[in-house]
C-alpha cells in the first residue's frame, strides 16, 4: 500500500497525544504550583543501518520530548500565612510514604500534629526535618528562614531534568536519575499563591493548530485513498 | 476514544465544584462569624508513554520524556480562618474574639459544637444560648433581676443586680483552640465539630496561651471579601469555558476520524 497513508496515520496519532497535553494543561489552569507540559511534534528516526538503502523507509510523526514550561506562574495574594510561593528556582520537598516529593505548590495547611503538610497531609520538610507550625503561627523570611530557627528546604535549579510528575503537583526522581541538587535559599513570599503558568491564549490557539492539522492530516489520507480507488477499479475497468 | 475529552472534562467538573464554594462564599457575605472555603487544585495521575531518560534509537538517551496527564481534581476545601470585620450592636450578649479560638455550645445530642458566631441571647431560664438555643459551655445563666451585663476581655461574666451596686460575677465564658482549624467539619448553622485533622478542642481563658480576647456588643462578620469571590468567579467561568473547548476540539477530531471511512 501506498506509505504515505502509514505517515499520516501517525501524524493523526500524534496530533491526538498533542490534544491530549493540551486538555491536560487547560485542565489544571487553576491548579497552584501547576507547570504546563510543552509538546512538540518530531519526526521519528529512521534506523541507522536503512538511512543508505534505496529504499529507506519514510518516517513518521511522532510526540516530541515535550519538557516542562518552567515560567513562573501567576503570584496571588490570598493573605493566607500557610500559603508560601517561591519565586524564582526551587522546589518544596515534602515527606510521602513514597518517598521524598518536591513540589511548586505552597498551599499547604496546618495538620493535627501541628506540622506543615500538603492538603493532603504530606508534611513540608525543611533543612532539618519536618517543619512545625508554632502556636504564635508560621513566620518565614524571603529566604526560607523560619522565625522559630531553621529554614525551608528547596532543590533543584533552573531546569528539571531527572523529575517527572506523578500528579498530585509533585514532582519525583526518574528511576536511576540523580536526586535533585538541595539549594541552601530559595526566595519566598509568605501569604502568597503561585498560580498554574498555563496560558489560556496559547492553549487555545495551539490547539486550534492541533485540531487543524489533523484535519489536514485527515485530507491527506483521503486523497491517498481516492488516487488508490482510482487506480483499482478504473485503471483495472477492462 | 480520545482521551483529551475525558481531561478536559475533569477540569470543568473541577471548575463547577470552584463556583460553587464560590457561590457559598457570596450566599454568606453577611453571615455573622462565617469563614470563607477556597478549593485547591491537584493535577491527576500521568501516564507516561516514554519515561525520560530512555534510549533513543540513535543510542542517545531521552532528556525529558513523554507525559500525558489525565486532568485535574479538587484536592481539597480549605476553610479560611481569617479574622472578620468587626460591627458594632451594643447587644450586650453579642460577643466577638478578637484572635484564635471558638465558642463552645452544647447541641441538643449532647455533643459539643464550636462557632466563632458570637450572638448570644437568654433562653427561658436565663441561660446564654445561641439563636439555634445551644447553650454556651460552661453553662453562664443571668439572674433575671439582672439590670446590667458586663463580659470582659478575659471572659469575666459579671452582672449588676436591681438594688445592689456592687457587679457580681456569674461565670466565666472559655474559648477552645484546635492545631488545625482548617480541619474542621463545618455542619451548618454556623457550627464545626472537631475531626481527627482538627486534633481535639484545647480550652482556656480568652486572652491566655494564644488565645483571643472577647469584645463585647459587637459581632464578628463574614470574612467574604465581594470583590475576592468576583474575581473568582470569572476564573473560574473562563477555566470552565476552557474547559469546554477542549471538549469542542476533541470532538471535531474525533469527527475527523470517523469521517475518514467514507
Amino acid at each position: 500500500m501506498i506509505q504515505g497513508v502509514y505517515t499520516s496515520a501517525s501524524g493523526m496519532v500524534a496530533h491526538q497525544t498533542r490534544m491530549d497535553i493540551l486538555a491536560n494543561n487547560l485542565a489544571n489552569v487553576d491548579t497552584p504550583g501547576f507547570k504546563a507540559d510543552l509538546v512538540t511534534i518530531d519526526q521519528s528516526a529512521i534506523p541507522a543501518n536503512l538511512m543508505s538503502t534505496p529504499f529507506a523507509p519514510m518516517s513518521t510523526v511522532e510526540v516530541g520530548r515535550p519538557g516542562l514550561n518552567l515560567a513562573p506562574g501567576v503570584l496571588k495574594t490570598t493573605g493566607n500565612p500557610l500559603d508560601l510561593a517561591i519565586v524564582g528556582p526551587g522546589l518544596f520537598v515534602v515527606e510521602t510514604p513514597q518517598g521524598e516529593r518536591y513540589t511548586r505548590a505552597g498551599n499547604f495547611v496546618r495538620n493535627a500534629e501541628g506540622f506543615l503538610a500538603t492538603p493532603e497531609g504530606f508534611r513540608v520538610l525543611g533543612a532539618d526535618g519536618p517543619v512545625q507550625v508554632p502556636d504564635s503561627g508560621l513566620r518565614v523570611d524571603s529566604n526560607g528562614r523560619l522565625s522559630e530557627g531553621g529554614s525551608l528546604r528547596f532543590v533543584g535549579g533552573d531546569s528539571l531534568d531527572g523529575l517527572m510528575k506523578v500528579g498530585g503537583t509533585l514532582f519525583a526522581v526518574v528511576d536511576g536519575a540523580p536526586p535533585p541538587a538541595e539549594l541552601p535559599e530559595a526566595t519566598v513570599v509568605q501569604g502568597q499563591l503561585e498560580g498554574s503558568n498555563v496560558s489560556v491564549v496559547m492553549s487555545m490557539v495551539e490547539m486550534l493548530a492541533t485540531m487543524r492539522t489533523y484535519e489536514a492530516y485527515q485530507k491527506t489520507i483521503q486523497a491517498l485513498d481516492q488516487t488508490v480507488g482510482q487506480a483499482a477499479n478504473e485503471l483495472g475497468r477492462v | 476514544m480520545i482521551r483529551a475529552l475525558f481531561t478536559a472534562a475533569t477540569g470543568m467538573t473541577a471548575q463547577q465544584l470552584n463556583i460553587d464554594t464560590t457561590s457559598n462564599n457570596l450566599a454568606n457575605v453577611n453571615t455573622s462569624g462565617f469563614k470563607k472555603s477556597r478549593v485547591d487544585f491537584q493535577d491527576l495521575l500521568y501516564q507516561t508513554p516514554r519515561m525520560p531518560g530512555a534510549p533513543t534509537a540513535q543510542g542517545a538517551e531521552a532528556p525529558t520524556g513523554i507525559q500525558v496527564g489525565s486532568g485535574v481534581r479538587p484536592a481539597s476545601t480549605q476553610r479560611i480562618f481569617s479574622q472578620g470585620d468587626f460591627q458594632q450592636t451594643d447587644n450586650p450578649l453579642d460577643l466577638v474574639i478578637e484572635g484564635d479560638g471558638f465558642f463552645q455550645v452544647l447541641r441538643g445530642d449532647g455533643t459539643t459544637a464550636y462557632t466563632r458566631a458570637g450572638s448570644f441571647r437568654k433562653d427561658a431560664n436565663g441561660r446564654m444560648v445561641n439563636p439555634d438555643g445551644y447553650a454556651l459551655q460552661p453553662e453562664i445563666s443571668i439572674p433575671t433581676q439582672a439590670i446590667n451585663v458586663s463580659i470582659g476581655t478575659d471572659g469575666a461574666v459579671s452582672v449588676t443586680l436591681a438594688g445592689n451596686n456592687a457587679p457580681q460575677q456569674v461565670g466565666n465564658i472559655e474559648l477552645a483552640r484546635f492545631a488545625n482549624p482548617a480541619g474542621l467539619n463545618a455542619i451548618g448553622r454556623n457550627l464545626f465539630l472537631p475531626t481527627s485533622a482538627s486534633g481535639t478542642a484545647i480550652a482556656g481563658a480568652p486572652g491566655s496561651q494564644g488565645f483571643g480576647t472577647l469584645s463585647q456588643g459587637f459581632v464578628e462578620m463574614s470574612n467574604v471579601k465581594v470583590v475576592e469571590e468576583m474575581v473568582n468567579l470569572i476564573v473560574g467561568q473562563r477555566a470552565y469555558e476552557a474547559g469546554s473547548k477542549a471538549v469542542q476540539s476533541a470532538d471535531d477530531m474525533l469527527q475527523l476520524a470517523n469521517n475518514l471511512k467514507r
